[in-house]
């Protein structure tokens, strides 16, 4: 009976150190000139619509990328860039990624930020 | 000791060859020039002045190739190389493609059935993907159309 509460602090001490580490949720938020979010919170998120990423697109001496964020709640926005060092961050998002993307009164990207760091959440089905 | 002189002046006359092959643009290939030098350089004894006239000349020579094939070169040109012309289908899906826009920004509603559509043209050039879809995406980020879509606005 002595030894319960010692076999509990152990085990409580095992569920803390697994779930230790910095842990963030970047869920879309979508500003008038910026939009943000991971891809992962968004794909875990609650609101059905709500969804961020970037597409890149090539042809003959053309290189294009597209992002895209919607918020879950109506707000959609997104920009095209043809700028080869934008298409290349656009490239560089990854599944656990969070992005943020920034445009003009065109339509056009004139930031792409790329985060991948340990405290976003990894996708998951 | 003449041996030595040789020697050195070769090295050095390569050397310089190919130092000069990298900044003067040049058809022949490196080689034949510091195959030039080599040969001055067994036909003579070397001293120091041998050694510059060697120099001299290598210099001439390389200078000279290079003026002459700079006379050799199309002139540079400000244009970028055009496009191909799009083909028929490509145009037609433009069209197509401006006709969904429009009518969507005429609705004030983006809707499933016209992202859909959009898809289906596989043939639109990548430029004119984002020329048809920009007074869309233009009009979202204003908040002037309501989206009814499920996911990406156009993918």
């Amino acid at each position: 009976m002595k030894h319960i509460p010692v076999t509990a602090l152990v085990l409580g001490l095992m569920v803390a150190t697994s779930d230790a580490g910095s842990k963030f949720n970047y869920p879309v938020v979508i500003g008038a000139t910026s939009a943000t979010g991971s891809m992962a919170d968004a794909r875990s998120s609650a609101l059905a619509t709500m969804n961020i990423g970037c597409h890149t697109r090539y042809g003959a001496n053309t290189h294009v990328a597209a992002c895209s964020a919607g918020d879950g709640q109506g707000l959609v926005a997104s920009c095209f860039t043809t700028d080869p060092v934008l298409v290349d961050q656009a490239r560089a998002l990854g599944d656990d990624s969070r992005v943020t993307f920034w445009w003009d009164a065109t339509g056009t990207c004139t930031q792409i930020q790329v985060l991948k760091f340990s405290s976003a959440a990894p996708k998951v089905p | 000791m003449r041996r030595l002189a040789i020697a050195a002046a070769i090295l050095a006359a390569c050397g310089l060859g190919f130092g000069l092959a990298q900044i003067v643009p040049s058809a022949a290939p490196p080689v034949s020039a510091t195959t030039t030098v080599v040969e001055r350089a067994e036909g003579r004894g070397l001293d120091e002045l041998g050694l510059r006239a060697l120099i001299r000349a290598a210099i001439r020579d390389e200078l000279g190739a290079g003026i002459a094939n700079r006379a050799a070169d199309p002139p540079p040109s400000d244009t970028p190389a055009e496009p191909p012309a799009p083909s028929v289908e490509q145009v037609q899906q433009r069209q197509t493609a401006d006709q969904i826009v429009a009518s969507a920004l005429a609705s004030g509603v983006w809707r499933e059935a016209d992202r859909d559509a959009i898809q289906r043209l596989d043939q639109l050039a990548p430029l004119d993907w984002v020329e048809a879809l920009r007074p869309l995406v233009i009009a979202t980020n204003a908040r002037r159309v309501k989206v009814e879509v499920s996911g990406p606005l156009f993918l």
